[in-house]
């Protein structure tokens, strides 16, 4: 591919993308509910498609777009009708070309072979009697063509053509046929290309120069060539040529069958079908090909239609393609202002705090403050641009389940609510998968078979949810299936014959906490683990992923009538609020959002018991974790040895205080509390911290503050840390750490001693 | 003429450095920038040689002890450390170094490849070692030292 091509390349991508993205959603529907409308616009994408591969010299995806393109040409003209087969293949064709265009993308080239896929959509276009239709004589309507040209012009070759028909020229095609023991099938094919320029003049050849040069054919190759001569002349200058088996030359048509001549433009635009673009009015029509304007002049309809529409887009939605990381370079920015907005308004604080209601000061403090103001707004808008319709996640999934439900022989419904609720790109790129995953669950696992059903009394079909909204600061999403349900009891079984849990333990669980069974490591209820869903990723990866997020997820199941998986996440992974924690002299930063309360308690009241430090707080127990032990920053100290120095009465001075303390045991618990008081137990500040239903309380040397903190990543060289999920820049130009709350409770439960999973 | 055309294709440029008592040398189109040692973040819980991280001018930088990477004793920082900021492939990571010398040119000629008795370091890390009159400028792989696929 020269340098031009990989310019464009980009644009190609992106334009595929889109292109395919359409394909797939129409074709399911297709699938349900043919239209003249989406047939129009499935054609039209595949012939944009088709182009613009070919224009890229992806030839072989060009084959294998035009073939889908023959179909869908076909069916529109309701020579064809809708059937599983058909689709299936079609989808087959469709997964080709992604899978082509992913190799593209990563390399610059295909070598994709799409010799199958292509066979079978022929197949599908022949096997199917052709439905006699009137054929009305307008030349806006494609005339069956069992051998018609494969050349497409390209804009100005068409304008070529034009010129040359205004010329009194007539435009033929020719199809050549090189003897197929030619050696030389290049220097034949130029030869003619030669002789065919004495009596005329070429337009255009299938294949191009190039693979014309290259041999990049087999022995038949197209030539459209422009001329005052006629038929027979074309044909003595061709034959002229060695090595030539057979010249047939028609009068040339396009690919869709409609002449270059000029006929009145208006005509054809009432025969030709129906754009996709909404016409409520017959005026709308006319305004059409007013709006495609002068270019319009000389082109096929079709084109007039794609030109008026283009046109009618451009002023009806006004967006602009903005790369996504341009957006995270203004939100970094963004970033950067939020930290030096709280920077003023510390200094402006210091400010007044030493200087009085100074005019200057006040000056400051309120052009401080508007500042504040508008980087909130600024802030704001941002967030938004940045904001994308859950629905770019949620397209793919009606394949999928389609696919899957065949798969498994099972008949399902698949309803999506609230596709256009809007979310932060950070966090659409990696709620993908944890909802694949639950959403392959409730096929796999949920649903019954239709036989199953229909004996539990239930409609063959079953139906899957799929629900987005918004609510407060969160996003929920729910999966919720009318399935079998999942069943305490078998969980509970299932745990214990594991060895998750005793029998006693699994008795105690109430039947809720049982079904989040599902959620322990370790764990699949499936009988036969199917390649679907039980492939080694358990739901305790899929919610630890999501907890990554800031996200929580339960689940709502009733045995016979079905399950509900509710997912909470955060609008946006860009930003949080912090609560900012000094702990030896290292600044870390606890979402707000998981944040409970904040006290301080005394050394004493921290018991070990099992080997893991608790507290009573408000009558129920509550780990502790010292922050400090868990990030190494201090050489770690026991449970037992800490204990131990409390004892002693403070590790600060051992021997002042033995005495004392074996003087006074005797004399009763209040002297004991009063002697520890005087050691002056250290007083430790507590932050307990939630996920979901678990709680932790943490123990940090000072609290700092709460601020709003940017999130940004410690990079692939660091790579992921447990318990820390990522940094961020404060005011002061120093850098905290973002506590990952889920990764320490996971860490403080794995060191401080075996307890169940919970 | 051809021993210039010869002199100019094969000469490698190299930012030189001063670490423990030895002069090494890394690709000068690997090197980002070069700042003043400033105050370094610790990491918990990552491998030794991470030394923690910067913030340079709003961005996250890690900062490996190099020292440490190359077995090398540690020692004691001064006015002369520097962190040399290095890109390789879309990794930005610093290292700080005793004292920065500059930029030097060998030709190819002036290279040789690494022997084990030269120095100490795992000849991984090194690619080779470059003489310029009588100094020894040890060439670093960068690729191995950060410990990143090829």
């Amino acid at each position: 591919m020269n340098e031009d091509m990989k310019e464009y390349l980009g644009v190609f991508l992106d334009e595929a993308n889109e292109q395919m993205d359409l394909l797939e959603q129409d074709i399911l529907v297709l699938e349900q509910s043919p239209s003249q409308e989406l047939l129009q616009e499935i054609f039209r994408a595949a012939h944009t498609l088709k182009g613009s591969s070919r224009a890229m010299g992806f030839t072989a995806m060009g084959e294998l777009t035009h073939a889908m393109e023959d179909v869908f040409d076909k069916l529109r003209h309701e020579e064809l009708t809708v059937n599983g087969e058909l689709i299936n293949a079609l989808f087959a064709g469709l997964d080709a070309l992604k899978a082509m265009k992913e190799e593209i993308a990563a390399s610059g080239t295909t070598t994709y072979d799409t010799f199958t896929q292509t066979a079978r959509l022929r197949a599908a276009l022949e096997g199917q009697p052709v439905a006699p239709t009137a054929e009305p004589a307008s030349a806006a309507e494609p005339a069956e063509q069992p051998d018609a040209f494969q050349t497409v012009l390209s804009d100005n070759q068409q304008m070529a053509v034009q010129e040359a028909v205004e010329n009194h020229c007539t435009i033929y095609g020719l199809t050549i046929q090189i003897a197929s023991d030619c050696v030389m099938k290049s220097v034949r094919a130029l030869m003619v290309l030669q002789a065919l320029e004495t009596v005329g003049s070429i337009l255009a050849t299938t294949p191009d120069d190039e693979a014309l040069e290259n041999e990049n054919f087999d022995f038949e190759f197209e030539v459209v060539v422009a001329t005052q001569n006629d038929v027979e002349t074309l044909q003595a200058a061709v034959n002229r040529v060695n090595e030539i088996v057979e010249v047939r030359v028609t009068p040339w048509q396009e690919r869709s069958g409609e002449s270059p001549l000029p006929a009145p433009l208006k005509a054809r635009v009432a025969e030709a079908p129906k754009a996709s673009v909404e016409e409520p009015t017959p005026r709308a029509k006319d305004e059409r090909v007013a709006d495609a304007g002068p270019e319009a002049r000389g082109k096929a309809p079709e084109d007039v239609q794609k030109l008026a529409a283009d046109k009618k887009a451009t002023t009806q939605t006004q967006t602009v393609r903005v790369d996504v990381s341009r957006l995270d370079k203004l939100l970094n920015l963004v970033g950067e202002l939020v930290i030096d907005r709280t920077r003023i308004a510390e200094l402006g604080g210091q400010f007044e705090r030493q200087f009085g209601s100074h005019g200057l000061v006040e000056n400051l403090s309120e052009t401080a403050a508007h500042i504040g103001r508008i980087t909130e707004e600024l802030q704001e808008e941002i967030m938004k641009a940045r904001m994308l319709p859950i629905d770019n996640v949620f397209n793919r999934f009606p394949r999928m389940i389609r696919d899957l439900a065949q798969k498994l022989n099972k008949e399902i419904n698949f309803v999506i609510e609230g596709k256009e609720t809007e979310l932060d790109r950070s966090v659409i790129e990696v709620i993908g998968d944890p909802l694949i995953h639950m959403l392959r669950n409730s096929v796999d696992h949920g649903i019954e078979t239709p036989e199953d059903r229909e004996k539990a009394g239930k409609p063959r079909t079953g139906t899957v949810w799929l629900r987005a909204r918004h609510q407060e600061n969160h996003i929920v999403i729910e999966i919720a299936d009318d399935g079998k349900g999942i069943s305490p009891e078998a969980l509970r079984a299932n745990a214990v014959k594991k060895g998750i849990l005793t029998q006693e333990a699994a008795q105690r669980l109430t039947d809720r906490e049982a079904i989040h069974l599902i959620f322990a490591s370790g764990f699949s209820t499936a009988q036969v683990v199917t390649d679907v869903s039980g492939r080694g990723v358990g739901m305790d990866i899929v919610r630890s992923n999501l907890q990554k997020l800031g996200a929580t997820v339960e689940i709502d199941s009733q045995v016979g009538k079905g399950s509900t998986f509710t997912v909470k996440l955060p609008l946006t992974l860009a930003i949080i609020r912090g609560l900012l924690v000094s702990v030896r002299s290292c600044v870390y930063a606890l979402p707000l959002n998981t944040v409970v309360e904040t006290l301080k308690i005394s050394e004493d009241v921290v018991h070990v018991v099992n080997h893991r430090e608790v507290i009573l707080q408000r009558g129920k127990m509550l780990p502790i974790v010292r922050l400090q032990d868990v990030f190494l920053l201090d050489t770690a100290v026991t449970p037992a040895e800490r204990n131990l120095d409390r004892i002693r009465g403070g590790a600060e001075s051992p021997s002042a205080q033995m005495e004392p303390a074996s003087a006074e045991m005797t004399t009763g618990q209040e002297a004991v509390t009063s002697r520890r008081a005087r050691s002056a137990s250290p007083s430790l500040y507590l932050v307990i911290v939630g996920m979901g239903e678990q709680q932790v309380g943490l123990v940090v040397d000072t609290l700092v503050g709460e601020q709003e903190v940017v999130i940004k990543t410690l990079g692939k060289f660091i790579g992921d840390i447990r318990g820390i999920s990522g940094a961020t820049i404060l005011g002061d130009g120093r850098v905290a750490l973002i506590v990952d709350v889920s990764g320490i409770i996971h860490i403080a439960s794995e060191e401080k001693g075996r307890a169940y999973a919970s | 003429m051809s021993a210039v055309m010869d002199m100019v294709a094969t000469e490698e440029q190299l930012v030189a450095f001063r670490l423990a008592g030895e002069v090494y040398g890394v690709d000068i189109a690997l090197i980002h920038e070069i700042i003043r040692l400033c105050e370094i973040t610790q990491i918990p819980r990552t491998a030794p040689e991470i030394e923690g991280v910067v913030n340079l001018r709003g961005k996250i930088v890690p900062i490996m002890d190099l020292r440490q990477r190359l077995g090398l004793p540690s020692a004691e920082r001064n006015s002369q450390s520097r962190i040399i900021v290095l890109q390789v492939d879309d990794c930005t990571v610093g290292a700080v170094v005793d004292s920065v010398i500059g930029v030097l040119r060998i030709s190819q000629s002036q290279i040789e490849p690494p022997s084990q008795l030269v120095t100490n370091l795992d000849t991984d890390t090194i690619r080779g070692v470059g003489k310029n009159d009588d100094q020894i400028i040890i060439l670093l792989n960068m690729h191995k030292v950060l410990k990143l696929e090829a």
